[in-house]
């Protein structure tokens, strides 16, 4: 790996992202109670767990040849003080892997239909107060981690007139229009709707990153324009709420001030609805 | 009700600038705040909360520091074991009869 893609590595969302789940996944204290029961599996073995084994006064019969050896003793002994630490730990993990399990099936079969209906109702109302055309869609994409460092903007949830087939669609983090636009979002875009035309395709920056063709084959070829807009719960940017057309006589109505204002109010000043979804898919369900 | 799944989130927005960049425009807004308490009130339990679990961190790190130099200290010194039993190769203790004699 070349030094500027480190670089690069360094400063990407991919990696903030990484370390949230990170930090989500390994708490500091789980890993220093593992170094406390290693080391002190160590100590005691070596003297008072080990004499049980191997002192003047031990139960164990002398002709037990295989225990009194100083270096099986050991062995032993560390096995019985580490192995109640380690079912503790391994039975803490299944029942987090457990919960994680079932706040997934909630999510799935309450939590997600329930945003979808809202969803819908939210367009619906959109379109009659802006005269939105029905080719007016909205859809809430969220980074997904796809394997390590590496995360993807994919669809968790979306109106009814979006198709099926382009919930498929993932993006990398700087990927087509929606990825340009996630790329130069921060902490102080969280009140900043971006609207982004693209009836004239030369008008693209010139850093842009096409669609790829798996991408490419999956999203509506004919989209006239994208509105995105960052949902942050507080510091952290969970997801993005989009809207688009393929409809040109509603790129005019995707710029009104007062369709923001509808939205932010929809999203809310506390979306940690989203931060939930977000922790629940990134933890492999 | 939106995402907040709060039952009436009504806010009110400012716009204060529109920006145009290479990928598209940008709306700058404000918000009129009508709920700061709140907000101020969450932030506040927040950075508690972080200052909590960042001095819990460094709690037990320090207690992990100690313990990790007790431990090794112990596997160190090789007078370590405690026994009552006197070492085989230990000159014996004097008694207060041979000193007398």
């Amino acid at each position: 790996m070349s030094p500027n893609l480190i670089v690069k590595f360094i400063f990407s969302k991919s990696l903030r992202y990484e370390l949230n789940y990170l930090s989500d996944k390994f708490k500091p204290r789980k890993l220093l109670l593992i170094i406390f029961a290693i080391i002190g599996g160590i100590v005691v073995s070596l003297d008072g767990a080990q004499a049980f084994f191997t002192g003047k006064d031990s139960p164990v019969p002398q002709n037990w040849t295989f225990l009194k050896k100083p270096f099986n003793a050991r062995g032993i002994a560390s096995a019985i003080i580490l192995a109640p630490y380690l079912a503790i730990w391994y039975s803490n993990n299944r029942d987090t892997e457990e919960e994680n399990q079932n706040i997934s099936q909630i999510t799935k079969k309450v939590t997600l239909p329930f945003l979808e209906e809202d969803l819908n109702k939210f367009l619906d109302s959109l379109c009659v107060k802006f005269s939105l055309s029905n080719s007016t869609r909205i859809y809430i994409m969220m980074p997904i981690r796809i394997k390590f460092g590496q995360w993807h903007l994919q669809t968790i949830t979306n109106t009814q007139n979006y198709d099926n087939i382009e919930k498929r669609v993932s993006l990398k983090l700087d990927e087509g229009i929606i990825g340009d636009a996630f790329q130069g979002m921060n902490y102080d875009s969280r009140l900043r709707p971006k609207y982004i035309d693209i009836t004239n395709l030369h008008n693209l920056p010139a850093n842009y990153k096409h669609l790829s063709q798996n991408n490419k084959d999956l999203v509506r070829r004919d989209n006239k324009g994208y509105v995105v807009i960052p949902i942050f719960d507080r510091t952290f940017l969970s997801s993005l709420f989009i809207i688009d057309t393929n409809y040109p006589n509603d790129l005019e109505h995707l710029k009104k001030e007062e369709l923001y204002n509808e939205i932010f109010n929809w999203i809310g000043s506390e979306p940690i609805l989203l931060t939930l979804i977000w922790k629940v898919k990134n933890n492999g369900h | 009700m939106g995402i907040s799944a709060k039952d009436s989130e009504s806010n009110d927005y400012e716009l204060r600038e529109i920006v145009q960049d290479e990928l598209g425009i940008t709306f700058v807004y404000d918000r009129v705040e009508d709920n700061i308490d709140e907000t101020s009130a969450w932030d506040q339990a927040h950075t508690d909360k972080r200052l909590g679990n960042a001095l819990s961190f460094l709690m037990t790190s320090l207690f992990s520091f100690v313990f990790t130099i007790v431990a090794f200290t112990l596997t160190r010194t090789p007078e370590n074991s405690i026994s009552m039993s006197p070492s085989p190769n230990s000159e014996p203790l004097p008694t207060v009869f041979e000193s007398r004699s």
